[in-house]
């Protein structure tokens, strides 16, 4: 019990020093919501952004093609193509945002409406974008004389929020292949290969548990998931104080996603697997 | 007024881990569907006055200089965080001061507090993980700057580009 209580106690005065060394905010952009979602019924919506800082904010916001995927080391990224081809279900040339560009106040927020016009004939299916919301400072600080050398940095901050709209019927589902585990020192690796089902991205929410020999679940870990194209993943988690042993690791995912529209969900089965897990 | 953000930023910080009411679990996840994508810079990353011919280095720790940017968003939410950074800063005459970042200039707390989940890491590389139950992520951003000995005076600026992807949807 002492050392839970004195564990308690450093996190919280660590937690409590940076909380008081934080200073306010010198630039603060952001975007809500996060996962926008329109369809041939309702084919206009409206994001928010905001600037939650003391100085004027100049933002742009941009719609182009891209989703999530990843790299040959299983490292997630989001895919950009600026000129996709025809067999790409990309949104981003009918739909458009307005406005593109706004000064925003100190503390203040703007209503950016997405319109979508699609072409006709458009097939049934989910088509992508993603909106880039960039913020700069309207009047960027330069301090200090000229009679010595002095050096600071600027920043934009770009947040990339994704589109989707739904045309007629769309399905979805994943299926999870060659799942494999190692520890690999204070780290446990997962990797496996998820592909999605049907004409619409997966959203979801994916679950490790790393279970003991006797069954107990000694470490947990969830995580947003979205797939929309095949990927072979890697994930990542600390294993800090886990007793060497033999274990397994369990891999869930649920179409679950609290911090979405439960409408905008697909549901669909829960699909699981399991894998064993030396370490030591 | 810096202050008393910082007094409610540790209220809300400390408050975070502990036992929470119904109503209160109720509002956490009427705030979770509806929580924004937020960055934040809380501190830029300065060198101050530097002196010609003698390399000027912040460290990633360092709490007056070191670059801190946060990251806010839904709990449980998978982002990826890259920075996109200068190789040189320019004074208002055209003249340029060599930057450079090392493999550990970055440093990434996801958890805020239990269990510990932060690193090092290459800004030149990603930043990809969870954002905790508080729906936090801060990011340190250290690095060096080397000036010539004949280094012109004057105020040198460059910009970075930090881009945040909501990786869920």
């Amino acid at each position: 019990m002492r050392p839970r209580i004195a564990a308690a106690l450093r996190v919280a005065v660590s937690a409590g020093a940076v909380a008081i060394l934080l200073p306010a905010a010198i630039e603060a952009v952001y975007v809500s919501p996060t996962a926008v979602f329109m369809d041939d019924r309702a084919p206009s919506t409206q994001v928010t952004i905001g600037n939650a800082s003391d100085s004027a904010e100049e933002a742009t916001v941009e719609i182009r093609f891209g989703f999530p995927d990843a790299d040959s080391a299983g490292t997630p990224f989001v895919r950009m193509i600026d000129d996709p081809d025809s067999t790409m279900p990309s949104a981003a040339d009918w739909v458009r945002a307005f406005p593109q560009r706004v000064l925003l106040p100190p503390k203040s927020q703007q209503i950016v409406r997405l319109l979508a016009q699609p072409p006709a004939g458009l097939r049934d299916g989910e088509y992508w974008a993603r909106l880039i919301v960039t913020g700069q400072r309207a009047s960027p600080q330069v301090a200090g004389a000229d009679t010595v050398v002095r050096a600071g940095l600027n920043l934009v901050i770009r947040l990339v929020a994704s589109v989707s709209f739904r045309k007629g019927g769309v399905s979805t589902g994943v299926a999870v292949s060659d799942l494999t585990a190692e520890a690999e020192g204070d780290s446990l690796t997962v990797w496996s290969h998820l592909e999605r089902r049907g004409n619409a991205a997966y959203l979801g929410t994916v679950d490790f548990e790393l279970v003991n020999a006797a069954g107990a679940t000694v470490r947990s870990w969830s995580s947003t998931l979205a797939v929309y194209v095949p990927m072979r993943r890697r994930f990542s988690f600390p294993l800090d104080s886990i007793a060497p042993g033999d274990y397994r690791v369990r891999m869930r995912l649920r179409a679950e996603r609290p911090d979405l529209p439960a409408e905008r969900v697909l549901k669909v089965p829960t699909v699981t697997d399991s894998v064993p897990l030396r370490i030591g | 007024m810096r202050r008393t953000l910082a007094i409610g930023m540790l209220a809300a910080v400390s408050l975070a881990p502990m036992g929470i009411s119904p109503a209160q679990a109720q509002d956490r996840e009427h705030h979770r569907v509806r929580l924004p994508l937020t960055a934040l810079a809380l501190s830029d990353l300065s060198f101050g006055t530097v002196l010609p011919g003698i390399p000027t280095s912040v460290s990633v720790l360092d709490v007056h200089q070191a670059g801190l940017f946060e990251i806010q968003g839904p709990s449980d939410a998978s982002v990826r965080v890259d920075f996109l950074l200068p190789t040189a800063l320019t004074s208002e005459e055209g003249a340029t001061l060599p930057i450079a970042f090392g493999h550990s200039d970055g440093y990434a707390d996801f958890s805020h507090g239990h269990p510990r989940r932060s690193r090092t890491f290459d800004p030149h590389r990603p930043v990809i993980g969870t954002l905790g139950p508080n729906g936090h992520l801060f990011v340190w951003l250290g690095g060096t700057v080397q000036p010539d000995r004949a280094q012109a005076r004057g105020r040198y600026r460059a910009t970075i580009a930090l881009t945040v992807y909501n990786l869920g949807s």
